[in-house]
C-alpha cells in the first residue's frame, strides 16, 4: 500500500474518497429538525435505536505516511474549553468573510497535508456548513482579562461494565454520531483509535453512557435512575 | 463488493498496526483522567441572543463545566453556537464582582451589601423628597429576567409611581413593537421558528443572520440542503458572511430599503399579484403623518395620527416607486426589485422575511417594519407554516421581559399606562392604589439619559447593561452621568465603562446562579433554575431590586419567600396575561419543558396566531383574524421613503454603520471575558472597502483616524477581512470598551419608536 499522493493545499486521500458522505448528509439533514414533543430529536432516537452501519462510512483506513505527525490526545483536549467544547480552528483560517464552506474541502474528505505534514481530522457532521457558528480561530493577541475556568478532566477511557467488555462510550453522540471520522484512521488521535475498525456497526458492543448524558435533570431531581 | 472487501482487509492491517497499542481499559498514564464522571446535566436558555436556544449545562462539584445543545429544544434541536458552547466561562472571569462598592471621596470602597443597599434605598427617598418622583428612575435590559422586569416595574410604576422605567431594548427592538403595534395592534411575530422548515424563499432585511442568529441560520441552510430550490436572498448594506451563504446578495444605499419595499409592492400590483380576496377580507389602507423629523433636540415629541385611505389611494402612493425610480434612489437594480417581486408574488412559494437591528436601529424603523409587512399582506404570505415575516430580536429577553412585561415608560405589564383599564388591572394585581399608576409616559431611554445630562433626573439605577458603552453620542451622555448631583446605581457582574460613573456598584448573580426565565423571538418563555451559588456577596437583581423595596416601605408589595420568590412572582406576573390572546404557560409546566410558546391556551402552545386553523382566539368563522385591529383587519400603511437626517458630505464623506461580530455579544463586558471569544476577536476594528483603502493607501491592520461631529477614534483597519462595506462606507464593531465607536455615533431616532439608528451617520476616514 502507498500514501496518497501529496498536492497542494489539501490532498485527497484515499479515505475520502469512498467516504460516502452524501449518505451521512441525507439522513442526518431529514431527521435533524423534526420535533419530537416527547424529548430527543428523531435523529437522536434514530441514532439511539437503529444500526450505525446506516450513518457510517466504510471504515477505511488508508496507511499512515512515513514520519506524519499525529495528534495526542493532550492536543486534542487543548483545542476544547472542555471535554466535548467545540475545538478552536488551529491554523491559519482562510477567508474570513465566509462562513467555512472552504474548511469542508479538507475536513469533509480527509487526506495528507504537506504543509503541516498531518493527516487532516475530519469533520464528525459535515452536513453543518457554517462552521464558524461554532469553530474560530485564536489570534493569540488578546490582553487583559483573566480567566478562573478550570477545565475538568476528560472522561476515562476503557469504562468496562465488567472486565473485558467492551467499554461503553464516554461521551455525547451529539454532532459526534460518526464515530469513525475521530476513531478510525491516520488522522485519529493515537490513544482513541480502534483497534479493529472493521466491525462497523459499533453500537453493537459500545452502549454510549446515554441515560446520563443524553437525559436533562428535571425538578432538580435527577432522572436517569443511576 | 469485491472494492468493499480489500478495503476492509487494507483496513484491518494499518488500523491494527496504527493502533495496536489501544488496549480497552487501560488507561494512558501522562493524561489526567476523570475517575468521576458524575456531571448533572440541567437545561436552561442560553444567555446570550434572541434565539434562546436550550442548552444542558454540566453541574460537577458546584461548578459549570461543560455545555451542550438541549435536543429535547425545539429551537435548536441540539446544536448551539460557539457563544452559547462557551457561555459558561462567563461566570469565571478573574474580576468577577463579588461585593458592593460605593464610591467615597471619588474612590470606590469596598462595602458589605446590605449597607449599600441601605444607601441605595435611604439616597432614593431623599431624591423623591427633594425634587419629586420623576427624579427617580430605573434602566435595565433585555437581558433582565422576566422577575427582574417585574420586580422593577412594580416598584417604580406600582409602588413608587413614576414611569421611569426604561430598558436596552429601546435601543435594539421598540421599532420592531411599534411596527407590529402600528400594523396588527399586537406585539411580536405571529409565526415561530418552525416557518424555517416549510419555507421555499427566505430573505435577510439588513440582517447579518449567519453571525447574529447562526443556529437559526444554520436551520435555514439545513433546508435548503434538504429541498431543491429554496433560495436566499440577502438584502443589506455591506457585504457579510450572510451575503456570501446566500443565493443572491442585493446591496441598497443605506435607509432606502423603503423605497426598496415599496417597489416590491408596486411591482406586485403592476403584475397582478396582489392576493386580492385576502387584502379585501383581512386588511385596511391607512397613511400616517410624514416629514416626521428625527429627534435629535431635548424634548422632541411626535404622535403620529392614522387616516384611512382607500385602494386607489394606496395605488397612488406606489406611482412614486416604480423600479426604475427606486433603482435610482437605492442602487438596487430594478430587475433585481422585479425579481425580489416575483418571489414574494409566486403562489406557488413561501416565503418567509427575517430582520433585526438593519431594519430597528433605524430613523424610520417603524416604517421598515411596517412596509415589510405591507408585502407580506399583499400577498397573504402571513401566519401559515412557512410563511410569514419574522421580526428577530437582538437578547435573551427583549421579547420576554421588555415587551411581555413592559419595562418601557410607556407600559405596564398588560397595556400601556395611557389606557385607565390597564393602571386599574396593574393597580389591582399589584395591591397598590390606582392613582399611584401615572398616565403619562416620562422618558424614552435617549431622552431619558438626556434628563440625566440636564439634571432633571437625579438617581438612575442600571441594571444588566452597559450603556457607556451602547448609548449613542456617547461624548455627551457619559459626561452627563458624571455630574455633580447625579446618584449612578449599577448591578452588574463585571467592572465596565459604566461601572466606572457609577457611586454604587451591586454585584450580581449571573444568570444560572440564580432562577429566572427569558422569552425569546418566537413568543417562548423558558425557565432555568439555580444550579450553582454566586460568588462573594453578589445577589440576584430580582432579590436586590426586593430588598431595596423593602427598605422603601414596600414589604406589603413584595412578600415574595427567599425560596420560591420566582414562582410567586412569575405566577403574579401571570395574572395579567389570562385570556387566549396572551396566556403563559404555568410554572410547573415551564419547570419541565424547554421552553413554551403562548399564547398557552387550554395546556396547548398557539404557534401561528391570527389563523383560525391555529389560534383559539380567532373569530372561528374566518379564517384569519387580526384580532388586534378593529374589524380584525391588519393596516396597510402607506409609508414613504424619507432620506437619514445625517449623510455623507464633502467635510465627512463616508456612511459610518456599527454592529456586532458572532464571537461577541454587545459591549463585550462578558464575551471579552470568555478566553475562547476573545483570543477569535481580541479588538475591534474598522472595515474599509479595498477600493477606498488603495486609495487612500490603508492597508489591512493599519491605523485608521474616523472623525465625526461629535468625536474621533483610532483603530486598526480590516480590509478584505469579515465583512466589506461598499465604496463610500466604514463599519465598526461596538464590542470594544477601548475602541467606544459610540463616541462617534448620532443619538438620531424613529419617531415612533424612539429607537436610535446605530447604523447611518457622517465620517471622515483617514490614515492614523
Amino acid at each position: 500500500m502507498s500514501a496518497p499522493k501529496a498536492s497542494p493545499g489539501c490532498a485527497v486521500g484515499i479515505l475520502g474518497l469512498f467516504m460516502i458522505v452524501p449518505f451521512v448528509v441525507a439522513h442526518w439533514v431529514e431527521d435533524s429538525f423534526h420535533h419530537d414533543p416527547g424529548g430527543h430529536s428523531t435523529a437522536l432516537k434514530t441514532l439511539l435505536n437503529s444500526p450505525l452501519e446506516k450513518k457510517t462510512a466504510p471504515m477505511v483506513v488508508p496507511d499512515p505516511v512515513e514520519g506524519a505527525k499525529v495528534r495526542t490526545l493532550r492536543e486534542f483536549y487543548s483545542r476544547r474549553a472542555y471535554p466535548g467544547a467545540p475545538p478552536v480552528i488551529p491554523h491559519p483560517a482562510g477567508r474570513e468573510d465566509l462562513m467555512g464552506d472552504s474548511c469542508l474541502t479538507c475536513h469533509a474528505q480527509g487526506g495528507y497535508v504537506p504543509k503541516y505534514n498531518a493527516f487532516t481530522p475530519l469533520s464528525p457532521h459535515p452536513e453543518k456548513s457554517n462552521c464558524r457558528q461554532c469553530h474560530v480561530p485564536q489570534s493569540g493577541k488578546a490582553k487583559g482579562f483573566v480567566s478562573n475556568w478550570s477545565k475538568v478532566n476528560p472522561p476515562k477511557r476503557g469504562q468496562s461494565a465488567m472486565g473485558g467488555s467492551p467499554p461503553r462510550i464516554p461521551h455525547t453522540l451529539q454532532l459526534r454520531e460518526n464515530c469513525a471520522s475521530c476513531h478510525v484512521g491516520p488522522s485519529a488521535v493515537e490513544e482513541i483509535r480502534v483497534s479493529h475498525p472493521e466491525r462497523e456497526n459499533c453500537q453493537q458492543c459500545h452502549v454510549p453512557r446515554t441515560t446520563q448524558e443524553l437525559f436533562r435533570s428535571s425538578l432538580g431531581k435527577k432522572v436517569d435512575g443511576r | 463488493m469485491i472494492r468493499r472487501e480489500l478495503l476492509k482487509a487494507m483496513a484491518l492491517a494499518s488500523a491494527a498496526t496504527a493502533a495496536s497499542t489501544l488496549v480497552p481499559g487501560v488507561a494512558f498514564a501522562d493524561l489526567p483522567e476523570e475517575t468521576n464522571t458524575d456531571v448533572q446535566w440541567k437545561k436552561t436558555p442560553c444567555r446570550f441572543c434572541g434565539v434562546g436556544c436550550g442548552l444542558l449545562v454540566g453541574v460537577q462539584k458546584g461548578r459549570a463545566v461543560a455545555v451542550k445543545g438541549d435536543p429535547a429544544c425545539s429551537v435548536n434541536k441540539g446544536l448551539a453556537c460557539v457563544k452559547g458552547y462557551h457561555s459558561i466561562q462567563v461566570l469565571y472571569g478573574n474580576d468577577r464582582l463579588k461585593k458592593a462598592y460605593v464610591r467615597k471621596d471619588g474612590v470606590m470602597v469596598e462595602t458589605p451589601i446590605k449597607d449599600a443597599l441601605d444607601l441605595v434605598a435611604s439616597k432614593m427617598k431623599e431624591t423623591i423628597s427633594q425634587h419629586g418622583k420623576d427624579a427617580v428612575s430605573i434602566y435595565g435590559s433585555g437581558q433582565w429576567t422576566i422577575p427582574d422586569g417585574y420586580c422593577a416595574s412594580k416598584l417604580f410604576k406600582g409602588c413608587i409611581g413614576t414611569n421611569n422605567v426604561e430598558a436596552n431594548a429601546r435601543l435594539c427592538m421598540a421599532s420592531a413593537v411599534t411596527g407590529f403595534l402600528t400594523t396588527f395592534g399586537k406585539d411580536e411575530p405571529m409565526g415561530c421558528y418552525e416557518d424555517i422548515d416549510h419555507a421555499d424563499v427566505f430573505v435577510t432585511w439588513g440582517n447579518n443572520m449567519a453571525e447574529m442568529h447562526p443556529v437559526l441560520f444554520s436551520r435555514v441552510l439545513d433546508r435548503r440542503a434538504k429541498k431543491p430550490g429554496v433560495e436566499i436572498i440577502d438584502l443589506a448594506t455591506r457585504t457579510t458572511r450572510t451575503s456570501h451563504a446566500a443565493n443572491h446578495s442585493f446591496l441598497f444605499k443605506p435607509q432606502t430599503d423603503l423605497a426598496v419595499a415599496n417597489a416590491i409592492c408596486h411591482e406586485l400590483f403592476e403584475k397582478g399579484m396582489v392576493n386580492e380576496e385576502f387584502v379585501k377580507k383581512y386588511t385596511a389602507f391607512k397613511k400616517g403623518k410624514t416629514n416626521i423629523g428625527y429627534g435629535l433636540e431635548d424634548g422632541f415629541a411626535f404622535k403620529d395620527k392614522m387616516e384611512s385611505i382607500d385602494l386607489k389611494e394606496f395605488k397612488t402612493f406606489l406611482a412614486d416607486y416604480t423600479p426604475e425610480k427606486v433603482e435610482v434612489i437605492s442602487g438596487v437594480p430594478a430587475s433585481d426589485i422585479r425579481y425580489m417581486a416575483k418571489l414574494f408574488g409566486d403562489p406557488r412559494k413561501k416565503v418567509v422575511s427575517f430582520w433585526c437591528m438593519g431594519a430597528n436601529q433605524h430613523t424610520r424603523g417603524t416604517w421598515i417594519n411596517n412596509l415589510i409587512y405591507n408585502i407580506h399582506l399583499l400577498t397573504g404570505k402571513i401566519s401559515q407554516p412557512g410563511n410569514g415575516p419574522f421580526s428577530l430580536t437582538g437578547q435573551p429577553s427583549a421579547c420576554g421581559t421588555v415587551r411581555e412585561v413592559g419595562t418601557l415608560t410607556h407600559k405596564l405589564p398588560y397595556g400601556v399606562v395611557m389606557k385607565e383599564a390597564a393602571r386599574r388591572k396593574a393597580a389591582e394585581i399589584w395591591n397598590v392604589p390606582y392613582e399611584n399608576i401615572p398616565s403619562k409616559p416620562t422618558y424614552h431611554t435617549v431622552e431619558m439619559f438626556r434628563a440625566l445630562d440636564r439634571g432633571d433626573i437625579k438617581f438612575m439605577w442600571i441594571q444588566v447593561t452597559n450603556p457607556m458603552v451602547t448609548m449613542p453620542k456617547l461624548n455627551r451622555y457619559r459626561p452627563g452621568a458624571q455630574k455633580d448631583g447625579r446618584f449612578v446605581v449599577v448591578s452588574d457582574i463585571y467592572p465596565t465603562p459604566t461601572t466606572d460613573v457609577a457611586d454604587v456598584i451591586l454585584p450580581s448573580a449571573c444568570w444560572i446562579e440564580r432562577e429566572g426565565m427569558y422569552g425569546n423571538s418566537e413568543r417562548r418563555t423558558a425557565h432555568f433554575e439555580q444550579m450553582l451559588q454566586p460568588p462573594g456577596e453578589a445577589m440576584s437583581d430580582t432579590w436586590q431590586l426586593i430588598e431595596v423595596a423593602k427598605r422603601l416601605g414596600y414589604s406589603k408589595q413584595f412578600p415574595y419567600t427567599p425560596k420560591d420568590h420566582i414562582e410567586q412572582i412569575y405566577e403574579e406576573y401571570r395574572l395579567f396575561h389570562k385570556g387566549k390572546t396572551h396566556n403563559m404557560a404555568p410554572y410547573e409546566v415551564l419547570q419541565k419543558e424547554s421552553g413554551v410558546v403562548w399564547p398557552y391556551v387550554d395546556g396547548k402552545s398557539t404557534l401561528w396566531r391570527y389563523n383560525s386553523k391555529y389560534d383559539p382566539a380567532c373569530d372561528a368563522t374566518k379564517d384569519f383574524d387580526f384580532y388586534g385591529k378593529p374589524e380584525g383587519k391588519a393596516f396597510i400603511l402607506a409609508r414613504p421613503f424619507e432620506d437619514a437626517p445625517e449623510k455623507p458630505d464633502k467635510e465627512y464623506p463616508f456612511w459610518l454603520n456599527t454592529g456586532r461580530v458572532i464571537e461577541h455579544w454587545h459591549s463585550g463586558s462578558m464575551t471579552r471575558r470568555i478566553p475562547t471569544l476573545h483570543q477569535a476577536v481580541p479588538e475591534a476594528y474598522v472595515e474599509l472597502n479595498p477600493v477606498d483603502a488603495k486609495a487612500m493607501g490603508i492597508k489591512h491592520g493599519e491605523g485608521v483616524k474616523l472623525v465625526t461631529r461629535r468625536g474621533k477614534i483610532e483603530m486598526p483597519a480590516s480590509v478584505g477581512g469579515r465583512g466589506t462595506p461598499p465604496e463610500g462606507m466604514v463599519f465598526v464593531p461596538f464590542f470594544d470598551e477601548n475602541h467606544l465607536i459610540n463616541n462617534l455615533t448620532l443619538d438620531a431616532f424613529c419617531p415612533i419608536s424612539k429607537q436610535p439608528d446605530y447604523k447611518k451617520c457622517a465620517v471622515r476616514v483617514e490614515k492614523a
